[in-house]
């Protein structure tokens, strides 16, 4: 039985591979529920001593994470839970949507607004939002384990520019960050960033968005360090 | 001897077409010039009926177009809130024939208005599309982004466009006395702008302005922009919600859908790249007996909407097959994240 049980999105698979791969499983261990977009929409229902997951696929992720952790779900996990959710904008900033909208004057490309911006997010991020807030109210939530930097190679930020995408993954985490800041629960980040704020190069996966399992001794330190 | 009414179409006689008529049976009521396929592009404007079209002749199959499309994942309900997908462009409602005029004139750099925001608090609001930004602006200068940006897809949407659905609204607007710009609601309203007699005028357009405008625009639109382009007019058949008229609303919404629909008629008997669509008669004419609308006698329920889109596909469509638009492209970085989710139960 490990320490902490880790559940979320893809990044939460990248770091429960890290954690196995340096032999840390004691620590944390879980598994993902579903990809960042699932999060996008009302994912889940309370009941009265459990989670529905509204998606098949989630709810079948479900599953085998109970199995995984040998346990009737995620309330079985008082005041053991960490949740890496809503937390990376990846699919927000590297959306296909940016080549041709943007949030300055541009001759070429449609505007986009502050205000259409915000509410956009907010409505990417309510779901996510309500998820912590019923984890925190059934006392199950000890922490967020935030997704790592976005990677220089990613396809936005040839398009967007650097400080766009990095500016872009900022608004995108702020109103998780606002909520996980008003309830007093801790957002556990990984000293994973280059000078520029991106992922540095030895933690990256094959794929431009997620990091390797090299990262496992720096969560490592990272979770002892918060819940010492 | 014989005479004119003799051996008319049934539907010429109202004994045979009306009285005899289960109303929800009633049809015939239009034949359009040029029956629409679902290969046309098709954009959509006008008063807050002209939403309901939009909504069915996407959910039709039509080719709709959608100029400023809303942002990935944003749910539907808040799409509306920013004016997304309720018509071919961010313009929110269009009510008048004046106010169609002059946002092509302004997308065609033919005319800019001298106001160019109206404030509510410390936020910015666009006063010819009040609507779509519901906390406003931050500020002036994201206005004329915006707005610069809205006319570029309002260009491009005509130029694509096979056929433009314009449903007129309203003959009533407020006018600024300084440059004769048009505005959708009154300065002041929803605590928008200020109102103030000295700039602002109200205005009650007749026949021959509201034909004028129509005409103007679409002349304009046929030569120097799309040759291609038809327009079907329909007409709302929702009442006026206020007059400032000093009449009565119920006798101010009839003056209103008159006009309308007299221009209407007009400019389909003379122009054959005019069609009507009667949604106006389908809702408001007595032998409907008010069944479409809604206990305020105003709104009109989805029911309503249903019949004269049903009719609208039946007598001016040619569909191969419902379509959806529904289909939600798939980005490849929520394609690895979805591999990552898999590949972690895989290796378990």
């Amino acid at each position: 039985m490990s320490r902490y049980v880790l559940t979320g999105d893809s990044h939460c698979s990248s770091y429960l591979k890290a954690f196995r791969a340096c032999g840390r499983t004691d620590l944390v261990d879980g598994g993902p529920i579903g990809a960042a977009n699932l999060y996008y929409k009302k994912f889940f229902e309370p009941t009265e001593t459990d989670f529905v997951f509204i998606d098949p696929r989630a709810s079948s992720n479900y599953e085998r994470f109970k199995k995984v952790t040998k346990s009737n779900g995620l309330c079985d996990f008082k005041g053991k839970l960490l949740l890496s959710v809503g937390l990376s904008g990846t699919s927000f900033w590297g959306d296909r949507f940016w080549h041709k909208v943007s949030r300055t004057p541009h001759p070429n490309k449609r505007f986009i607004s502050s205000g259409a911006v915000e509410h956009w997010i907010w409505s990417l991020q309510e779901n996510a939002i309500r998820f912590y807030e019923v984890c925190i109210e059934r006392g199950l939530l000890v922490g967020a384990l935030a997704a790592p930097p976005p990677q220089k190679r990613a396809k936005a930020v040839s398009v967007l520019g650097a400080h766009e995408v990095l500016s872009l993954d900022f608004l995108f985490r702020k109103p998780l960050l606002d909520v996980l800041q008003h309830n007093g629960i801790p957002v556990i980040a990984i000293d994973a960033a280059d000078e520029t704020g991106f992922l540095r190069e030895e933690f990256w996966a094959k794929d431009p968005h997620h990091s390797n399992h090299k990262l496992g001794p720096l969560l490592v330190e990272a979770i002892e360090r918060e819940f010492r | 001897m014989s005479h004119p009414y003799e051996n008319l179409p049934r539907n010429s006689y109202w004994s045979t077409s009306i009285s005899a008529q289960d109303p929800l049976k009633i049809s015939d009521l239009a034949k359009p010039k040029e029956r629409l396929s679902s290969a046309l592009k098709i954009a959509t404007a006008g008063s807050c009926f002209a939403q309901h079209i939009a909504r069915h002749m996407r959910a039709r199959g039509f080719d709709f177009l959608d100029m400023e499309p809303a942002p990935p994942h944003l749910a539907p309900e808040h799409r509306g809130k920013f004016g997304y997908g309720v018509y071919s462009a961010r313009y929110a409602n269009i009510y008048t024939t004046a106010q169609l005029r002059q946002l092509v004139e302004r997308a065609y750099h033919r005319r800019t208005p001298v106001e160019t925001y109206w404030k509510r608090g410390g936020r910015f609001f666009d006063p010819f599309r009040t609507l779509i930004e519901p906390n406003g602006f931050t500020s002036e200068e994201e206005i004329k982004a915006e707005t610069a940006s809205h006319l570029r897809s309002v260009q491009d949407m005509f130029k694509s466009a096979d056929l433009f659905i314009f449903t007129l609204g309203l003959t009533e607007a407020w006018r600024s006395k300084i440059d004769g710009a048009i505005f959708p609601v009154a300065p002041g309203v929803q605590g928008i702008g200020e109102f103030d007699p000295e700039k602002y005028e109200f205005v009650n357009f007749g026949f021959n302005q509201v034909r004028a405008d129509l005409l103007a625009t679409m002349i304009f639109l046929k030569r120097r922009v799309n040759r291609r382009l038809r327009f079907l007019l329909t007409v709302s058949p929702i009442p006026l919600a206020a007059t400032a008229s000093g009449h009565h609303v119920l006798t101010a919404t009839t003056y209103s859908k008159s006009v309308l629909r007299a221009v209407a008629g007009d400019l389909v008997q003379n122009y054959d790249f005019v069609d009507y669509f009667p949604s106006f008669e389908v809702v408001s004419s007595h032998p409907f007996k008010g069944a479409f609308f809604d206990s305020n006698g105003r709104d009109v329920t989805e029911a309503g909407v249903n019949h004269v889109m049903g009719m609208f596909a039946r007598d001016f469509c040619i569909l191969d097959q419902d379509k959806s638009d529904e289909s939600v492209e798939v980005s490849p970085q929520d394609l690895f994240c979805e591999e990552q989710v898999l590949d972690f139960y895989g290796s378990s």
